[in-house]
């Protein structure tokens, strides 16, 4: 069994659209590209290394591979040597032929196809990227591990890494740590189920009662 | 005076019913009360040195409501005595004076306006709890000095959200961040 984890930068209110630059993605009129760019330290440039020194297989949404696809194949260095060795799996209604090497189509439905790739043995199944088939993924509750990196801007549009389909989950944050810029990084896995509990008394009263039909009246 | 808001959200940024299940179901939200868990003596050692250094309460109406209106009918409350003691203003467009509850007082007009008058008063920290509709009006004033954020490890998916869709993007210092056993992450920022 092998886990899924999706590798992404966040904005303090959630987006995860361009953060690397204007070009990445405008998509929806994005206006913001590049907000990742100006935290970057020497903490974040050696976790980022650090990232793709163990073996790793990928599974990305069909724009983020034709990003990579555009751009890996052409560049040196150990993290293009990793990503253009790393066996892909790409999730495209309407590719039908992958010429980035090691690539290969996800077939039929991605819950089962996805569920097939975690029971083999391998490295685990990296998402970078791929904020629409992420979406997927989380409605399905197959992503196992979440290394995100907050940063401290919210830009009030954008898609959004959580952005609404996803199963409520427990987590439980396994590390974090912080950059001398501000920007959170931490690791968090999937526990199961919201736990939730209550400050208030077992009986309501009979004011409390008639405020909570006062609030639902309001909607 | 500077003002503070001291706020439990998820890690998806959902800010609604922290505390209990009835809380607030607007939007036919059922997962209220997800903050219990994860508040652990470290969560409420950081809500507590800010409390013991704070110059009184700012809220919008229907937190006033619902947390003065709530701990008021419990018998035996440990946070009901500090509630009506602490000084509170609150925003309201449709309240009027007197407020129901001590110690209150009643912020008209524009409530952006008056909390700007606020802060040039001397004294210490008004802090902001809940109140999403007020935070929202006052982040887009560039009223507001500073978040501490208590994030939660859970994602819920839908609820009503700190920085909703359509907050004027802001750059912000992150001053202060350390983690509770429970795994909240307790950040501080103040807007740059």
């Amino acid at each position: 069994m092998r886990k899924v984890v999706a590798v992404t930068s966040l904005t303090l209110d959630g987006v995860m659209q361009a953060p690397g630059g204007p070009e990445e993605d405008p998509s929806g009129g994005f206006r913001y590209g590049g907000w990742s760019v100006p935290y970057f330290d020497e903490m974040l440039g050696e976790a980022a290394g650090e990232t793709f020194e163990k073996p790793l297989e990928l599974l990305l949404g069909r724009k983020t591979y034709e990003i990579f696809a555009a751009h890996w194949p052409y560049a040196e260095g150990p993290i293009a040597d990793q990503l253009n060795s790393a066996t892909k799996h790409v999730a495209s209604r309407t590719l039908t032929s992958l010429d980035w090497s090691n690539s290969r189509l996800l077939e039929g439905d991605v819950q089962t196809a996805v569920d097939g790739l975690k029971d083999e043995d391998g490295p685990e199944l990296m998402v970078l990227g791929s904020s629409d088939f992420l979406q997927t993924l989380l409605a399905h509750g197959l992503v196992d591990e979440f290394r995100l990196w907050i940063f401290p801007v919210y830009v009030g549009a954008g898609k959004r890494l959580f952005g609404g389909d996803a199963v409520p989950s427990g987590l439980e944050l396994v590390e974090s740590g912080v950059s001398t810029t501000g920007v959170v990084t931490t690791i968090y896995r999937r526990t199961g189920d919201v736990q939730t509990g209550s400050f208030a008394f077992e009986e309501p009263t009979e004011r409390e009662v008639e405020r909570r039909e006062a609030m639902k009246a309001e909607e | 005076m500077r003002i503070v808001v001291l706020n439990h959200v998820t890690l998806d940024g959902v800010m609604q019913a922290p505390g209990r299940p009835d809380e607030d179901r607007r939007g036919g939200f059922d997962h209220g009360g997800w903050a219990v868990p994860g508040s652990d003596e470290a969560v409420g050692a950081a809500m507590g040195e800010r409390m013991a250094a704070s110059g009184g309460l700012l809220f919008g109406r229907r937190t006033y409501e619902d947390l003065l209106g709530y701990w008021n009918t419990q018998p035996d409350s440990p946070f009901t005595e500090p509630l009506n003691t602490a000084r509170k203003y609150v925003a309201s467009r449709t309240l009027r004076e007197p407020l129901p509850w001590p110690n209150s007082t009643l912020l008209e007009g524009y409530a952006a306006d008056a909390v700007a008058d606020l802060k040039a008063q001397p004294g210490d920290d008004l802090h902001v709890m809940g109140s999403s509709e007020l935070i929202r009006s006052l982040a887009g004033r560039g009223l507001l000095d500073e978040y501490m954020l208590m994030i939660h490890p859970l994602v819920l998916g839908s609820g009503r959200r700190l920085f909703p869709e359509g907050s004027a993007p802001t750059n912000l210092w992150l001053v202060d961040s350390r983690t509770a056993p429970s795994g909240v992450v307790i950040a501080t920022y103040r807007p740059a």
